[in-house]
């Protein structure tokens, strides 16, 4: 029998609850006062998680073509959705290495052009959301932006 | 009863200062309100930020401008545009739009502003007069007692808050497991930290609720794509505008009844704005004289669901204060910045703290009425905010929410756990499950641990015979278990029919 993706969502946190219950009781040497809650809740959302799990397998069996026809359509979106999402992470990284200052440039820019903009006015948007962004900080707040790890090792 | 501190709350208002807040409120709380996809909510996240080091009353104030007001801008784009600005204004859509269609744009906006504005500022009255006859009653429960509210709010937000029961528990209690990662105040364990010190500290409201909250709309956002609205607007002139809001006056009756339920609603923890005025709209059309014009521009149909969601705002925001249960996901967020801003939620926001909820119970009615006012000199303006394209607005939210998050502590670490939230807050989405309880579970998960202790340490592990705690724990059984109840007896009555 095929689950449906609810049905992994529930055994992820199943995992993760077992996981937690179990490192609370024998990973870790803590008090009872710091074992309570974590293995209490634990096992609540673990209960909560099988229930929903049971509910599910049983709506599996249910389930009948119309569900089948949407999924493609939810499939496209969910698709998309990741695309979109991986422009998220790639700010992140962007950040990461080059500093706040250079990767919005870069993520705007390339975002905004992704998503149908002009060049040029990706471009402009990019530049004076930058120029924004670090005025803002760098002399409203006075609170440096993260430079970055590629700039701070150029600049020794 | 000291009914003397409700003036003097009103005396704060004598501040410039606290005017500009109210005005950068309501300015960000109608722009956030017009543009469909993102409502108030995102503005406070997006705002906490750069606000957490403000005197809690400016702060407040302005969150709370900001949730009154979005409801205003909403009406705006639901009316001209035929998209809810907010999700609390989905029933206005219904009668607003046809009349725009017929040429009534005007009146329907002046007419939903001045019922928005009327409810927000009868109902935050009303509360406000509310406020010392509560407070005996809160000052009466114990932290037994408050263990078992706080279970109460996540099983309200769990079960009412839309979708599925099973899911928003299990948000609430993800949300509970997140916030005991970190040092164990009371015994200085250190639980889930895996050796980092990052994670001692606890994880940080911020990046969270930015996470949960910006990364999954703004995701969903650019996955729809192209421009939210595309139509033009066109108000025939003041004349219009002015029947609108003279149709308010003529509804007195619908009108009272109307902000009654939406108060109703508002105090019942996890429904909100949706719910208060689909209920309000269907109440008026139950008792309306010409019940088959609804749905077809009935004056009637804008005034009702305008009425209920914004007199929810007030009744959210008494219990939010007096038991620390957010009634709506937008008041979750606010109870977030309550602790972040280093007070208790909970009976202390009536206690030691008074003068500033009766301020922000003020703030929510005097906001309203300027942010109505607003709404109808600007509103064909207004809503050409709503054009503003999905492919501009989403990299510029996505960018002031990495730099928001990294603000707050000047740490990249930060960052790095917002995106983690926003994976997790976009899987919540794209699985129907709570994020506004996970959220709630997260921000009340010390108290909680708190009350439970303090319970157990006075009153050993029978802490919950006391009546109120009884009261409570079979109020909360009695929650969940009646859905599902309801629709097993459904089921059953259909097969005997059968």
């Amino acid at each position: 029998m095929r689950l449906r993706a609810n049905a992994y969502v529930y055994l992820a946190i199943m995992a993760i609850m077992l996981f937690a219950i179990l490192w609370t009781q024998l990973g870790m040497k803590y008090g009872i006062q710091s074992k309570l809650l974590p293995t209490l809740i634990g096992s609540i959302v673990f209960l909560i998680a099988t229930v929903g799990l049971w509910v599910e397998v049983r709506k599996e069996k249910k389930a009948g073509k119309e569900e089948k026809k949407t999924a493609g359509e939810a499939k496209e979106t969910w698709r998309r959705s990741l695309v979109n999402f991986s422009w998220v992470i790639g700010f992140l990284l962007g950040i990461y290495l080059l500093g706040y200052t250079i990767a919005i440039v870069i993520f705007v820019s390339s975002y905004m052009k992704w998503l149908g903009t002009r060049w040029l006015t990706a471009i402009v948007w990019a530049v004076v959301t930058s120029a924004a962004i670090y005025s803002a900080f760098q002399f409203g707040l006075q609170l440096p932006l993260y430079k970055g790890i590629i700039p701070e090792w150029l600049m020794g | 009863m000291d009914f003397g501190a409700i003036f003097r709350a009103l005396a704060n208002f004598g501040s410039l200062e606290i005017w500009l807040y109210m005005a950068i409120g309501i300015v960000l709380g109608l722009i956030f309100g017009v543009i469909p996809g993102i409502s108030g909510m995102l503005a406070i996240a997006l705002l906490l930020p750069f606000i957490y080091t403000m005197v809690p009353l400016k702060a407040f104030i302005m969150m709370m401008t900001i949730l009154a007001t979005q409801y205003l801008g909403g009406a705006v784009s639901a009316i001209l545009l035929n998209i809810p600005g907010t999700a609390g204004n989905s029933a206005t859509v219904l009668d607003g739009f046809p009349m725009t269609q017929r040429g009534e744009g005007g009146r329907a906006i002046g007419a939903a502003q001045a019922a928005g504005a009327l409810a927000h500022l009868i109902t935050a009255i009303v509360s406000l007069f509310m406020v010392p006859v509560i407070i005996p009653l809160i000052i009466t429960l114990r932290s037994a007692d408050m263990v078992f509210v706080i279970v109460l709010g996540i099983v309200f937000i769990g079960a009412l808050s839309g979708g599925s029961m099973v899911k928003g528990l299990m948000s609430g209690g993800l949300g509970l497991m997140v916030a005991l990662i970190g040092f164990q105040a009371s015994t200085a364990a250190a639980r889930f930290t895996f050796g980092s010190l990052y994670l001692y500290d606890g994880i940080p409201l911020i990046p969270v609720m930015l996470g949960l909250f910006a990364i999954p709309e703004m995701v969903s956002l650019a996955t729809t794509g192209g421009a939210i609205a595309k139509t033009q607007v066109v108000i025939k002139g003041w004349s219009d505008v002015w029947r609108g809001v003279k149709d308010v006056f003529r509804c007195k009756a619908l009108v009272l009844r109307t902000q009654l339920i939406g108060f109703i609603v508002g105090i019942a923890p996890g429904a909100g704005a949706t719910p208060a005025a689909f209920i309000s709209y269907a109440h008026a059309k139950q008792t309306s004289k010409s019940p088959e014009t609804f749905g077809k521009g009935n004056v009637e149909g804008v005034i009702a669901p305008e009425s209920g969601n914004n007199a929810c705002e007030a009744g959210d925001l008494l219990t939010t204060l007096a038991l620390g249960i957010p009634g709506s996901p937008p008041m979750a967020l606010l109870l977030g910045a309550i602790t972040m801003l280093g007070l208790a939620p909970g009976p202390e926001m009536l206690t030691k703290h008074l003068d500033l909820s009766l301020t922000l119970l003020w703030a929510i009615g005097i906001a309203a009425v300027f942010g109505a006012i607003i709404c109808l000199i600007a509103a064909p303006h207004l809503s050409k905010v709503a054009f503003i394209p999905g492919r501009v607005l989403v990299p510029l939210v996505l960018v002031l929410a990495f730099t928001g998050s990294f603000a707050y502590h000047k740490s990249i670490e930060d960052v790095l756990v917002m995106v983690i939230f926003g994976a997790l807050g976009f899987l919540m989405k794209r699985f129907e499950f709570n994020r506004a309880g996970l959220l709630l579970g997260f921000v009340l998960g010390s108290i909680f641990e708190k009350y439970l202790f303090l319970a157990l340490k006075t009153g050993g592990p029978f802490f919950f015979v006391r009546p109120i705690s009884l009261g409570l724990i079979f109020f909360t059984i009695f929650v969940m278990a009646f859905g599902p109840v309801k629709e097993l007896v459904q089921r059953r009555r259909k097969v005997s029919r059968a």
